[in-house]
């Protein structure tokens, strides 16, 4: 017993580490959802309020218009408050939840085979390499490392399903699952489909164990509703509407055209219309979407297509995963027992909502899956294991080919890839706000170039903007999209196009092709490539 | 008892002939029109063979060659000989070289049901394996054209067939040694596939010819010496430089930015070790091959959007139909419990990406048609298990009246796709229209000294088929020119018709010029205009 407890230790020790090492430097520099997420709880912590001076928001944080679930802004506010305003602290309970997550799954995977044909011993080594692989999953360490709520609402995804199959046992956890669903549910737009989801396929194949237990379900299932409330108004709303009409397919008209098309070929007869009616043509294109997530190419090669969540080399599994994985699904194919089949219904369930989404694969979206294959794969393990037992030529193979695999990655990941991806984590705003703030008393105003987009946010949380003083002095207008554009506050403005509405001694910030002539060279940031990336100038006007 | 089991298998008999039947009305349906056109690999096929038909030589004038000259690229001669025979019987047109494609279709499918049988030993997993060839989207893709893979499979197909007929009557081994043999002189890529099919099938059935002594009561000398003979002449032909050609143009090893990419990974380094480690050129081909591998693995290949390469696919449609995923998974899963069958069949199915993978342009459906014969037997598993355990389940009923319906909403979908929307989306790609206007071209070419073609197209190929060109008088001035970089080249004149790929900027007197509209319209009298689709469309011009 000792012995496991201490490579459990290990696994933990060594999950924090791949989490923790480096956390505020590699991803190279903050992307704008975590800058935004980070000075929100700032303000939070401050006054109580949120960037736009809404009083505790409880159904969601208007931040950029993008309408930010409030669960990983609340929860970060006591580690802003331990770690200041920077990087390491806004990524700090990301890092945490993933770490914490690692020893989520070895407690789920305990308690799915506790009374399954599994022996005691068994149950804990499936246990260990779930965790395991978990801890030294290249998707997972990808979504640890940056402040992103998925991976938040994914450890509230685990934790439920570990409360529930607790409270299968003793009715009690059920209220604690329903809640941790709930958090979920406020942590991450996905999740408010996926805890649904969750709770539908979860009611189906064990309705006969929570129906022993009626009270505390009940007690559940009020309480789950009743948590909704606060944000029923926010989701029926049009804004609550909008983010979602603006990534969906459905919003796409092409299958819409070439359905009305084919039904224009056909002579618009009754049968046409039956066979190529949108309906049809869209559930079509969300199968595609859906299906998009098992490109091999995807999971085992490239990864995501965004350099931010990828290195480019490794996919979400690494290639020596890939027979793991196929023997773990043979595995459950082979065998009747419901909770092995709820991994895979559990894993299919929570793409749904990404499929929904015009970007697919989309390894943030479907964050929730994890750690369903982990656990797949530990069952492969153990069965190739045996089938291997005695081919010490495979077992060696194998081994060589996990370490080069693990070589490879951490290589890319840590040599590569913080050079190579610097510019798509907007590397560069950090280094010239900071020598502008030292600037800024000797000019009238700095106009601040929007080329990566938004950086009032970035001004506000390099330089630790009071949030009051920033409510009195911003001009912002919101767009037709219901985005907010933030023009001016204090002495910055932002845009380029500004530059003709005033005069004076101007400190411009702007990307180096974009410098505007006639703009005296100060100071130049570059990207760790080398390459230089902002210019640093000034004009008087 | 007796009269049921023959009322039964009458019955059988009956359904399968039904679907052969459905299989032909399928592959037979406007087979002129459908696809439109007729692209440049089938009139190069089927000019050799009249050639052949004709002169006894191909158009470059070779006597009875292994592989025909065609563009550049050697395509392995067997299946031009195969379509000698149609073209004696039903003349030089379309119609008639398609039909070869589709008469090996049929035959390729009584294999596949005779594979069927000789290993799940059930003729209802038989029937249903070809039920599932039947509507294929990927075999009606390429049983509608003419394209060598149909011989390839044909021979592949039976070739396992009397392998495996071998391990209880011996002298089949001979008959499966000659359609393995024979498959070399269809298709480059039996030069991997079929080394690879034998060893595999030597492997799952080792313990009929392991140790060597077993072996020997299978093959006599004689029949060492017939497969000899057959053999000769294909190694004679791959000595020569020509025989590679094609396999150089599209190998992975080919594709310079391989290279490039290593020498500027490379450069990152200072320590020159860890580069070469971590960056040479065995990983880099290990890394591509395998990504070219799964590239085949992924569910736009097989159920959305197939082949890449326009020609080679149907428009939304994958190399399955949707509604046979679940009897895949399904028939995977019995596929699995299964011993020694299950071996062979994964194993061809492993095997059947190979050569796709070795080259360059990936996913790539033609290359990977071998994958036909064990997705059918696969399907045909998945169907059969479903289709018995709905008969002794009364709660899968409804299931199975559910999968009817969405079968037949996919298929008439499916054909949709096929024989309406393909002629529409891809007019272009197949040319369609080539016909009328060459046909027109031929009214009027007495009246120019010189007419000018468009190779990229038009082709001299195309003219030479539907002109029924007689082989003798172009043998004596067919020489390939412009070698592109895959090596491909055309001839450039025969007789008053001159071929190029780009049109002239200014036209002269006396010539008559046949192209796209887009390049000729504006710089002559347009004679004749044929619409290929909305934006495209054929010209025939003079100054």
């Amino acid at each position: 017993m000792k012995i496991k407890k201490t490579i459990l230790a290990l696994i933990i020790i060594v999950a924090a580490l791949l989490r923790f090492y480096q956390l505020g430097q590699n991803p190279p520099s903050l992307y704008w959802d975590e800058v935004s997420l980070g000075y929100n709880a700032y303000s939070i912590l401050k006054t109580g309020h949120d960037e736009h001076g809404q009083f505790l928001p409880l159904d969601r944080f208007v931040a950029f218009g993008d309408y930010k679930p409030p669960g990983y802004i609340y929860a970060s506010v006591p580690f802003i408050a331990l770690f200041g305003l920077n990087a390491f602290g806004v990524r700090f309970l990301s890092a945490l939840a993933g770490s914490l997550t690692v020893l989520l799954t070895y407690f789920l995977v305990k308690e799915l085979f506790s009374n399954s044909k599994f022996k005691t011993d068994v149950t804990e080594l499936l246990a260990l390499l779930s965790s395991f692989l978990l801890a030294i999953s290249p998707w997972h360490i990808h979504m640890s490392r940056g402040a992103f709520e998925a991976n938040l609402a994914m450890f509230f995804n685990t934790l439920a399903l570990l409360f529930f199959f607790k409270g299968l046992k003793k009715g009690k956890f059920l209220i604690c699952s329903s809640l941790s669903f709930m958090m979920a549910f406020y942590t991450f737009n996905s999740n408010r489909i996926i805890s649904l989801l969750l709770v539908g396929v979860l009611a189906g194949l064990f309705w006969k164990k929570i129906w022993k237990r009626k009270k505390p379900a009940i007690v559940a299932i009020i309480l789950a509703i009743l948590l909704t409330i606060p944000s029923i108004k926010f989701l029926t709303s049009a804004e609550g509407g909008l983010r979602f009409k603006e990534v969906s397919i459905f919003n796409n008209l092409m299958p819409l055209k070439t359905s009305n098309q084919q039904i224009d070929w056909l002579g618009n007869t009754i049968w046409a219309r039956l066979l190529f009616n949108r309906r049809l043509a869209y559930g079509w294109h969300f199968l595609s979407h859906f299906f998009d997530h098992f490109n091999p190419r995807y999971l085992f090669i490239l990864g995501d297509r965004n350099p931010r969540f990828s290195t480019g080399d490794t996919g979400i599994f690494y290639v020596f995963e890939m027979p793991l994985l196929l023997a773990g699904l043979y595995q459950i194919f082979k065998n009747k027992d419901k909770k092995l089949w709820f991994l895979l219904i559990w894993w299919l369930a929570a793409m749904i909502p990404s499929s929904l989404a015009k970007e697919t694969p989309h390894m943030l979206r479907t964050l929730s899956v994890v750690p369903a294959p982990q656990i797949i794969s530990a069952l492969g393990t153990q069965y190739l294991y045996n089938v291997f037992r005695k081919k010490k030529t495979v077992l060696l193979g194998f081994s060589l080919l996990v370490v080069f695999n693990l070589v490879y990655f951490f290589h890319s990941y840590w040599v590569h890839w913080p050079v190579e991806a610097a510019s798509e984590w907007q590397y560069g705003y950090k280094q010239a706000i900071l020598k502008a703030e030292i600037l800024k008393p000797s000019y009238d105003q700095i106009i601040i170039s929007d080329f990566y987009g938004r950086p009032y946010i970035n001004v506000l949380f390099y330089t630790k903007y009071p949030p009051e003083k920033y409510w009195q002095t911003r001009q912002a207008k919101r767009d037709s999209f219901l985005l907010w554009h933030v023009n001016s506050f204090d002495k910055y403005l932002f845009g380029l196009d500004k530059l003709k509405q005033v005069e004076g001694k101007t400190l411009v910030l702007a990307e180096v092709d974009e410098a505007p002539e006639g703009c005296l060279d100060i100071d130049t940031i570059n990207l760790p490539s080398g390459q230089p990336i902002i210019k640093l100038c000034e004009m008087n006007l | 008892m007796l009269m049921m089991f023959k009322c039964k298998l009458s019955r059988f008999k009956l359904a399968l002939l039904l679907i052969f039947l459905l299989a032909l009305v399928l592959r037979l349906y406007h087979l002129n029109q459908v696809p439109p056109g007729f692209w440049f690999d089938e009139s190069s096929f089927a000019y050799s063979a009249y050639s052949i038909l004709k002169t006894g030589k191909d158009e470059f004038g070779q006597t009875l060659p292994v592989a025909f000259q065609a563009f550049g690229e050697y395509k392995m001669a067997l299946y031009g000989y195969w379509l000698v025979p149609f073209i004696t019987i039903f003349g030089l047109n379309v119609f008639s070289v398609r039909l070869a494609s589709v008469v090996l279709s049929l035959l390729t499918m009584w294999g596949i049901w005779l594979v069927a049988k000789q290993i799940f030993k059930k003729e209802s997993t038989a029937f249903w394996s070809a039920f599932s060839f039947a509507f294929m989207p990927a075999a009606l893709q390429f049983n509608r054209i003419v394209y060598e893979n149909n011989l390839t499979i044909c021979l592949l197909v039976f070739g396992v067939y009397f392998f495996i007929k071998a391990v209880s009557q011996k002298k089949s081994l001979l008959t499966a040694g000659i359609f393995f043999s024979l498959s070399f002189y269809s298709h480059l890529l039996s030069r991997v596939v079929v080394l690879l099919i034998l060893a595999l099938l030597f492997w799952v059935y080792k313990k009929y010819f392991w140790p060597i002594k077993k072996l020997k009561t299978f093959v006599k000398p004689f029949q060492l010496i017939i497969l000899g003979l057959i053999l000769t002449p294909f190694l004679i032909y791959i000595t020569k430089p020509q025989a590679w050609n094609r396999a150089q143009g599209t190998a992975l090893w080919q594709d310079p930015g391989l290279i490039w990419r290593i020498n500027s990974n490379r450069g990152n380094y200072q320590n020159q070790f860890l580069a070469r480690v971590l960056h040479n050129k065995p990983l880099t081909y290990t890394q591509t091959f395998i990504t070219n591998y799964l590239s085949h693995l992924t569910p736009k290949f097989w159920l959305f959007q197939g082949d890449p390469v326009q020609i080679y696919n149907t428009p939304g449609e994958g190399v399955i139909l949707l509604t046979m995923l679940p009897f895949l998974c399904l028939g995977f899963c019995q596929l699995v419990k299964q011993k020694k069958p299950a071996l062979v069949i994964l194993g061809l199915l492993v095997i059947s990406f190979i050569p796709a993978a070795l080259t360059r342009f990936t996913p790539s459906l033609n290359r990977s048609f071998l994958l036909i014969i064990p997705v059918s037997l696969i399907i045909g598993l998945g169907i059969d298990f479903f289709w018995q355990k709905s008969s002794q389940r009364i709660w899968l009923k409804p299931a199975l009246a559910l999968a009817i319906l969405a079968f037949l909403i996919n298929i008439c979908v499916y054909f949709q796709h096929y024989y309406v929307d393909l002629p529409k989306v891809y007019a272009y790609e197949w040319r369609r229209g080539l016909k009328p206007t060459l046909a027109s071209l031929a009214k009027l070419k007495n009246n120019y000294q010189q007419v000018v073609v468009d190779q990229e197209n038009i082709n001299y190929i195309s003219l030479l088929f539907f002109f029924q060109y007689p082989p003798s008088q172009v043998q004596d001035q067919a020489e390939l020119v412009n070698i592109d970089e895959y090596g491909f080249g055309y001839i450039p004149q025969i007789d008053k018709y001159q071929f190029t790929r780009y049109m002239p900027d200014q036209l002269e007197d006396h010539t008559l010029y046949a192209g796209l509209c887009g390049d000729l319209k504006s710089k002559g009298t347009t004679l004749l205009e044929y619409n290929i689709n909305q934006e495209k469309a054929f010209c025939l011009v003079e100054k």
